[in-house]
């Protein structure tokens, strides 16, 4: 992995481009973290909650079917009269969404009971009516645990999501833009002594046929003093031609 | 249709006719579940336990084919006990008597019936709710109503001929469209007390004495409780209400004035110069509203008191009614005991309603 890097031409110019993108990454990273870490706190005090909640809907589950048993008891089978008595939903339920850190997570709640019927005028009206309030408080709760529950695996996913986004960016996307900076660095410092060289050299060069026209020259002032030792012994030398 | 006339048994000729089955039903009498089997029962921690104890009283081995218990199966079973017994009485039944069993299974009939209303109303297959009846409310001609698509069809071609259509006659049709299934369902049943109120008196003797006195008192409850329970439906105007109270009864003459009561404080109010009544209401204010302190269990207590005294006696067909009667809350506490012991409630398992 580490050995993976964009594919790229050396550039002073991609150099620039990569390092805004490094700048850029590191500031989405640090804030996924944030965001994960927002999502998490959110998630165990929902879990929590769900706990409670599920735990509490035991008990009044038991109310619940207890109360059933009473109505039984008094009004006998009620059954037929509660399927008739049946129109349209007595009970609706709506849904808002609530934010955390950009991820919806869906509430529920409930929307006006119905409760008159005449279920039992006759015989058990009251416990009938007392079986349907335990029996609607289980429904609240029911209501109150689905919406718990939907949240805690929106924000399972979000989390997980999100924790993919972090660790992508942090094990991959930024080492990899690391690498790219750091190759066209290398590149780059290449270049520039391969540069030196070249300047080296043809500063060696230059030097060498200096030294030789030099050389040369004195030969030929020697020479020429030779010769001006006979005839004309004073005379300016000549300068060494510009290269 | 009643057989008038040879109606009255005096002391004198009871046992010619009825005395096989009166000695049937007192032998039943005697296996009715006492204190000590209550007792016993209570303290089971399964059903396993409960099966093992009832093993022991006459109910016997009536669970013996049941390889899972449930509190319905239990139920089922007794009741199916009691039903087997019944049909073996109405079968040996001379007349009166024949016609007096008769009118103890009507009431049942009447929910069976009201059942499959409902369910062809809601458009339900009407096969399924059949098995679903009250096993003492069949009657032949119950199988042809699931034939009906409508209610209209319902009473035009079946009840009227049925042994129920006398209920159904007083009723106007527009009830049936008008108003909700337990509305008609009081209505037919304030018709059955009313008739069988009738019929009783025709009996007279000593079964009317008794009958007429555990009738009125049934009258009186489904009054009491029908105001209660219906204080302030707007559905339910003063008059319809007062439709729903049967004509008979010690409540007879302020019928009127229950009708118009919209809480508690007026019910007393007016129930002022009845003690009887008065007492069961106000215990329903001071005790706590579970157990049985409750009004309902007060009245069935109160009418569980009444069948004990009617099986007391002799030579008269209150003991049939109160005998079937009995067995039912039997069954009802049955139900009651085995629930509060799935449910592991134990601690309200004394809510049944003792017997003997």
């Amino acid at each position: 992995m580490s050995a993976a890097r964009f594919p790229c031409l050396p550039s002073r110019m991609t150099l620039q481009q990569f390092k805004n993108r490094l700048r850029g990454a590191s500031k989405g990273h640090s804030l996924l973290k944030k965001k994960a870490d927002a999502l998490i706190i959110r998630f165990r005090k929902i879990l929590r909650e769900l706990k409670d909640v599920k735990e509490l809907m035991i008990q009044e589950m038991k109310k619940a079917s207890f109360s059933l048993a009473q109505a039984k008891f008094v009004a006998g089978d009620i059954s037929m009269s509660v399927v008739e008595s049946v129109k349209n939903a007595a009970v609706k339920a709506k849904i808002r969404h609530d934010n955390v850190a950009g991820v919806r997570l869906p509430v529920f709640r409930l929307m006006e009971f119905q409760t008159e019927d005449m279920a039992g005028i006759g015989k058990g009206g009251e416990q009938i009516r007392s079986a349907r309030e335990s029996f609607q408080k289980v429904l609240e709760m029911m209501v109150k645990i689905a919406s718990l529950q939907t949240s805690f695996t929106t924000l399972d996913t979000a989390i997980k999501v999100t924790n993919r986004r972090v660790n992508a960016l942090e094990k991959v996307v930024i080492p990899k833009i690391e690498n790219t900076i750091a190759y066209i660095l290398s590149e780059l410092d290449e270049l520039e002594r391969e540069e030196f060289f070249r300047l080296k050299k043809v500063q060696g060069v230059k030097r060498k046929a200096l030294e030789r026209d030099l050389a040369l020259l004195r030969l030929q002032r020697a020479e020429e003093e030779k010769q001006a030792g006979q005839a004309v012994p004073k005379r300016a030398a000549p300068t060494a031609p510009d290269m | 249709i009643f057989f008038r006339g040879l109606m009255s048994r005096s002391l004198l000729t009871f046992n010619i006719h009825d005395g096989m089955q009166e000695a049937s039903v007192h032998g039943y009498k005697n296996g009715i579940l006492r204190t000590e089997d209550y007792t016993n029962i209570a303290q089971c921690d399964s059903l396993e336990d409960m099966k093992l104890h009832l093993a022991g009283t006459d109910f016997g081995n009536f669970l013996q084919n049941e390889s899972v218990l449930s509190s319905k199966v239990i139920t089922e079973r007794a009741l199916d006990r009691l039903v087997n017994e019944f049909i073996e009485l109405r079968a040996g039944a001379d007349q009166p008597l024949a016609q007096f069993l008769d009118f103890i299974t009507y009431e049942y009939m009447i929910a069976n019936v009201l059942k499959l209303i409902s369910g062809a109303r809601s458009g339900r297959e009407t096969l399924d709710l059949l098995y679903k009846c009250h096993p003492l409310g069949l009657f032949e001609g119950i199988g042809a109503l699931t034939a009906a698509t409508s209610p209209d069809d319902m009473y035009d071609v079946v009840l009227i001929d049925s042994p129920l259509g006398p209920f159904f006659q007083r009723t106007e049709k527009k009830d049936f469209d008008e108003f909700s299934m337990e509305y008609i369902r009081s209505l037919l049943c304030k018709n059955y007390y009313e008739h069988f109120y009738d019929f009783c008196r025709d009996l007279g003797g000593e079964t009317w004495e008794v009958m007429g006195e555990i009738l009125e008192f049934e009258a009186d409850r489904s009054v009491i409780t029908l105001t209660r329970n219906t204080y302030g439906v707007k559905e339910l105007q003063k008059e319809d209400r007062r439709k729903l109270f049967p004509g008979i009864g010690k409540l007879l003459d302020i019928h009127e004035d229950l009708a118009g009561c919209d809480d508690d404080d007026a019910l007393r109010e007016k129930l002022r110069n009845f003690p009887e009544f008065l007492d069961m209401i106000e215990g329903e204010r001071t005790g706590d509203d579970a157990g049985l302190s409750n009004l309902e269990n007060r009245f069935m207590l109160r009418a569980a008191q009444m069948h004990k005294d009617s099986l007391a006696r002799q030579f008269h067909y209150g003991i049939f009614y109160s005998w079937v009667k009995l067995r039912e809350l039997e069954v009802n506490n049955l139900m009651w005991i085995s629930e509060c012991i799935v449910q592991n409630m134990k601690h309200r398992i004394q809510e049944y309603i003792p017997i003997y």
